[in-house]
């Protein structure tokens, strides 16, 4: 057959597909281009074709600036600490709650700590602002049990890199245990009775088979996971900082709205987002061809 | 067989189950903090003195809510985004779900199709180039710029993968007795694969709710704000609000507060069985992926 009466004969399929292509052109690909205004002066009387070019003045200002490494340090050390806690919170509660006896206990358990996953982080960011309040009720509690100065939590740059990932374990935590508990329950169970026979203790059950079997899983979400240092979770953040931990908790995607799109230095902030995405996308390609590579990942 | 469980595996059990729930309680027991402050008078919520239970029980600040008409305005607006985006959302989900669920023999220049999908999901134009996208489209300060957007590439792997697992036969069946490819789509596709659409709609309900995010930066009206940009704009700036009245001398700021947090969660908890019984499908969905 000849590649026209192929196309011919798939007429129909590229109907479909193209209100899907349409959209990610538009939406996706567009915004691609719309980076080339990292090299130009915005003039917001012209649209995304006609404005003028300035060449790399941006990255210059970027590079030489010191806000570069603090919001790159503040973003990779954020984005880290909440990647190693989570993953060693979610598979530790996966395997605590599958010990569980009751099913309606281990049910009760899960769906608790899965609630938070499914607020936004305006309704948690103001609970957790009104519980770590200086006169709040975290405070109290502590002062209650003896201590005789009330912890700025929201004001310290150490304590507010602590509230972000406290925070970000208790919405995400019991939502990433789940997906781990679902690998759990996937291993075949002779091989529990087998390595009983053999007279393996409970503990050695959890190590040699429930871990082992689970850890191509767990693999890939590490490596598909990679990415991932570069955002540090700009909604919490955004939402819990202020003034005073600008130092310790200002990332790059903070940046680039509060400089770039609120400040309207919409150049510069393309610039700053440009030097992230393409940091990102190498980051993103590289564990998708590690996983591929490595464990047969597909993505399509 | 059961004898030969130990005492030590008992006290196991008992302090692992014991330590889960207490830890699955303190998970939710701010919300219940939250809801006590909604309703507490102006001097224990200053103080801070409420812990679970309401002091100076009062429900001004649900009062205040009610005669604000701007409240109702952004429940109004999250509505409607909630129902066009998931729309939309789905249509272009499903548009590229179901050619990319089948082979090369059967698409023809399939390759080139995941090509141009999977480009996409490596590189992001950031938030710059897409609000200028959206200005320039003339959607600033539209509800539109709230529906429309985002990408379908991530949903539509999922239920590419769940069209792959309805049985082959079924398509060929359907193909060899002359059905076009929208009969096949529409008559069998979409009816088998009502949970994962079901599943994939919930998920983009949920995130319709929340998002925040898109209010804030593309209505320049506040009128126009989401629910829960109405909330975060309210909680930062909440001098500016309700300036007609005095309305702290009625209701606490904080209270004020609290009483919006609670109306943006209580819907999430009546749908909250309904994310559960699907979440647990989703898990294994994305479970599944790696084969």
């Amino acid at each position: 057959m000849s590649v026209l009466s192929k196309m011919k004969k798939g007429k129909q399929l590229y109907l479909i597909i193209l209100p899907a292509c349409a959209a990610t052109f538009v939406f996706n690909y567009i915004p691609l281009y719309g980076v080339v205004l990292a090299f130009q002066k915005y003039n917001p009387t012209k649209n995304m074709f006609q404005q003028d070019w300035v060449g790399l003045r941006y990255f210059k200002q970027l590079f030489g600036s010191d806000d570069f490494v603090r919001i790159i340090s503040n973003t990779l050390t954020i984005a880290s600490i909440k990647i190693v806690s989570l993953l060693i919170t979610a598979l530790l509660l996966a395997l605590l709650i599958t010990e569980i006896r009751s099913r309606k206990v281990k049910t009760a358990v899960q769906s608790l700590l899965i609630f938070p996953h499914f607020l936004s982080w305006v309704v948690l960011g103001s609970v957790v602002r009104s519980l770590l309040d200086q006169n709040g009720f975290v405070n109290q509690f502590l002062m209650f049990l003896g201590m005789r100065e009330p912890i700025f939590f929201m004001q310290d740059g150490f304590w507010f890199r602590v509230v972000l990932v406290v925070s970000e374990l208790w919405k995400e935590a019991g939502f990433s245990g789940m997906i781990y508990m679902a690998a759990i329950s996937g291993v075949d169970s002779t091989l529990y009775e087998a390595a009983k026979i053999d007279g393996a203790n409970r503990l050695q059950l959890v190590w040699h088979i429930t871990l082992k079997c689970i850890m191509p899983f767990v693999v890939l979400n590490v490596i598909l996971n990679m990415p991932n240092v570069l955002n540090a979770g700009f909604d919490q953040v955004f939402i819990l900082y202020n003034y005073v931990v600008l130092h310790s908790a200002d990332i790059i995607d903070t940046y680039v709205y509060r400089v770039g799109l609120a400040g309207g230095q919409y150049a510069y902030g393309t610039a700053v987002g440009l030097f992230k995405s393409v940091v990102s996308s190498i980051l993103i390609g590289s564990s998708y061809f590690i996983a591929d590579k490595k464990l047969g990942f597909k993505v399509f | 067989m059961k004898r030969n469980k130990s005492i030590s595996y008992w006290v196991f059990q008992i302090v692992n189950t014991s330590f889960l729930v207490l830890l699955a309680i303190t998970c939710v027991l701010p919300f219940l903090h939250i809801v006590a402050v909604s309703f507490s008078d102006s001097a224990s919520t200053s103080a801070g003195t409420v812990g679970l239970l309401p002091i100076g029980f009062q429900w001004n600040a649900y009062e205040r809510i009610i005669d604000e008409r701007d409240v109702f305005v952004s429940l109004f607006v999250t509505v409607i985004r909630m129902f066009f985006g998931t729309i939309w959302l789905m249509v272009i989900t499903i548009s590229a779900a179901y050619p990319l669920s089948l082979s090369r023999q059967e698409f023809y220049g399939r390759r080139i199709f995941v090509g141009f999908f999977f480009v996409s999901m490596l590189f992001s134009g950031g938030i710059i180039p897409y609000y200028i996208l959206i200005k320039d489209l003339g959607l600033m300060n539209s509800i539109w710029a709230l529906i429309v957007g985002g990408t379908p590439v991530f949903n539509a792997i999922i239920l590419m993968n769940f069209f792959r697992s309805i049985p082959h036969g079924l398509y060929e069946a359907a193909a060899i007795d002359g059905a076009s490819h929208w009969k096949i789509l529409t008559r069998i596709y979409l009816p088998l694969s009502k949970p994962s659409l079901a599943t994939l709609s919930l998920f983009c309900v949920v995130a319709h709710w929340n998002d925040w995010f898109s209010g804030l930066v593309y209505m320049k009206d506040k009128t126009k704000y989401p629910l829960q940009t109405y909330i975060y704009s309210f909680t930062q700036y909440s001098a500016t609000y309700f300036k007609s009245e005095m309305y702290h001398e009625t209701a606490p700021r904080m209270a004020i507060i609290s009483a919006l947090n609670v109306c943006a969660f209580i819907p999430v908890i009546v749908i909250f069985p309904l994310l559960l019984k699907y979440v647990a499908r989703r898990g294994i969905m994305i479970g599944s992926v790696k084969e």
